[in-house]
């Protein structure tokens, strides 16, 4: 048995490398292709070629390693403060009716400003340094994980909750036994959605006013017309929203390792 | 056990209902019974007429509208040591396995008599699980999965076990089985089993008595002791007085 399942596994890792490996060298191709055949200056369209270059240069005087330490800080501690907000008021509003039809018009109504617009206020508010942007990411975070715990909490099973109750479980026991285990795998895939959003409320916040960080890097080089600085920071990001993703389905895979055992329920 | 012995379970003129957009769903009415230690009773009736909820009222989840529920004399007021509860889907925790589940009760209740340890493996025994300890839920048959729920339900050692239908979801073949499953349990631990059942014939073949519930709103229509032989076989189901019976109970519930 389990080496039927890590089998399967390890196929499905292969599959999905190859896959990966095919579609960027697919990508490359293409890239070569127009720079080839369109002959653009490098200020409009770098070719692979110096994009490494620039990614090499950026690497050797550490300037690349020290926006992506400073983004990264904004995403963690954003990601933290936006979690840890969205799981407290969402265990609340999923205990209570009544702040649930108090408070779902605010947070509902809080969704359709649009993150950039409110992001100048916060650089305003806050100044121009981590506080403003950790805020944004935390704004970003916080509907998806708000909603996830929301709706997590509700899948769990009303004879569950019965079973508690008749076992006379404490709120606290009921949280750690029953409610947690059973909203965890709603709640990481709202998780998962907020690390990646987490990266662009970051990015937002450096456009807008930052004097360090890939955003600020991009905006750099935009200024310069230096085009391959600008495509080694998006790099940079969609590595960096890549690896917290994949971070977090790591997590799912250990904290969720029930899910994976298929049985032959009759 | 003498005759005058206290009645383990006493419900007395109960009633219980629902808040319905704006009324009330009466759903059960003046419901009278008392219940000796060690019985063994199924109530049986037609489908939403409440049995659930007496079940529920009788476990203390659900605050009774009228009457009152005295379990050892002492009134029913929510949830109670001494209760076991079995559901009709086996209501197990998929993330836990096979021993952890049994041994809930013991995590939440930290126990006084006994290593956890030892007393879940004694009632995974008692269950025929043992083998299975350390399996998931997924990975169980309906049948034992809802062997679990009744080893969750009695490693408390509980007076009285309510069991909910625990066998509606169940093949025929399984749930005959399960039926002498657990006669044997109780046959071993002496427990008082109340077994909301749709299946007359498993009530008749398990029941010391059965009361049957009439429709919504319920009371007590009929309340008759099954005084077939124990212990039961069976063969016992082709008998001529279990036939009688089964069709007594049958007219009663049309
Ligand atoms: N939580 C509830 N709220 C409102 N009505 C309910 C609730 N639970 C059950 N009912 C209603 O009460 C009646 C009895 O339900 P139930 O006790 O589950 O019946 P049974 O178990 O006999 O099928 C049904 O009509 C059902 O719709
Ligand atoms: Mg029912």
């Amino acid at each position: 048995m389990a080496k039927r399942r890590s089998r399967f596994t390890n196929n499905r890792a292969l599959q999905s490398a190859t896959l990966l490996v095919v579609s960027l060298s697919v990508a490359l191709a293409i890239w070569l292709a127009i720079v080839a055949i369109a002959d653009l200056p490098a200020f409009i369209l770098p070719s692979p070629g110096q994009v490494w270059e620039r990614f090499l240069r950026a690497l050797a005087d550490g300037s690349l390693a020290r926006h992506m330490w400073v983004t990264l800080q904004e995403v963690l501690l954003g990601l933290l403060v936006g979690v840890g907000a969205a799981s407290l008021l969402g265990y609340a509003l999923a205990k209570s009716r009544r702040l649930e039809r108090a408070l779902a018009p605010y947070v509902v109504a809080s969704q359709s400003i649009p993150i950039v617009a409110i992001a100048p206020l916060l650089v305003i508010w806050f100044g121009p340094g981590l506080l403003s942007k950790v805020l944004i990411c935390a704004l970003i975070v916080f509907f998806p994980v708000l909603i996830n715990t929301i709706v997590g909490l509700h899948s769990v099973p009303q004879d569950l909750r019965d079973l508690m109750r008749s076992l006379r479980a404490s709120r606290w026991q009921t949280l750690r036994l029953l409610e947690l285990p059973a909203a965890l795998p709603v709640f990481l895939a709202g998780l998962r959605i907020g690390a990646t959003l987490s990266v662009i409320g970051a990015v937002v916040g450096e456009f807008v006013g930052a004097d360090r960080g890939l955003g600020f890097l991009i905006n750099v080089g935009r200024g310069e017309y230096d085009t391959a600085l600008v495509f080694v920071a998006v790099f940079t990001l969609i590595a960096t929203a890549l690896v917290l993703y994949g971070l977090v389905v790591l997590l799912e895979s250990r904290l969720l390792w029930w899910q994976r055992v298929n049985g032959n329920r009759t | 056990m003498s005759k005058k012995a206290a009645p383990l379970l006493e419900v007395k003129d109960l009633s219980a209902a629902y808040r319905d957009r704006g009324g009330e769903l009466c759903v059960l009415e003046r419901i009278s019974f008392t219940l000796q230690r060690g019985q063994f009773v199924c109530i049986l009736g037609p489908s939403g007429s409440g049995k659930s909820t007496l079940l529920r009222v009788l476990a203390g989840l659900l605050p009774a509208k009228s009457g009152f529920v005295k379990l050892n004399g002492a009134p029913v007021l929510g949830p109670q040591h001494g209760v076991g509860l079995v559901f009709q889907d086996a209501n197990l925790m998929p993330w836990r396995t096979v021993s952890q589940n049994v041994g809930l009760p013991l995590e939440v209740n930290v126990s006084e008599n006994g290593a956890s340890e030892s007393r879940i493996k004694k009632m995974l025994g008692v269950v025929g699980l043992s083998r299975f300890s350390q399996s998931l839920p997924a990975e169980l048959s309906g049948g034992m999965a809802q062997r679990v729920a009744i080893g969750r339900a009695l490693i408390q050692e509980p007076d009285v076990l309510l069991m909910d239908e625990p066998f509606g979801s169940l093949d025929a073949i399984t749930r005959e089985r399960m039926g002498e499953e657990l006669l044997r349990i109780w046959n071993l631990e002496h427990k008082t089993i109340v077994m909301v059942t749709h299946d007359i014939n498993e009530a008749v073949y398990l029941a010391d008595r059965v009361l049957v519930l009439s429709s919504r709103p319920a009371r007590i229509k009929v309340d008759t002791p099954i005084g077939l032989a124990r212990p039961r076989k069976p063969t016992l189901r082709y008998s001529k007085s279990f036939g009688q019976l089964a069709a007594k109970l049958r007219k009663a519930i049309e």
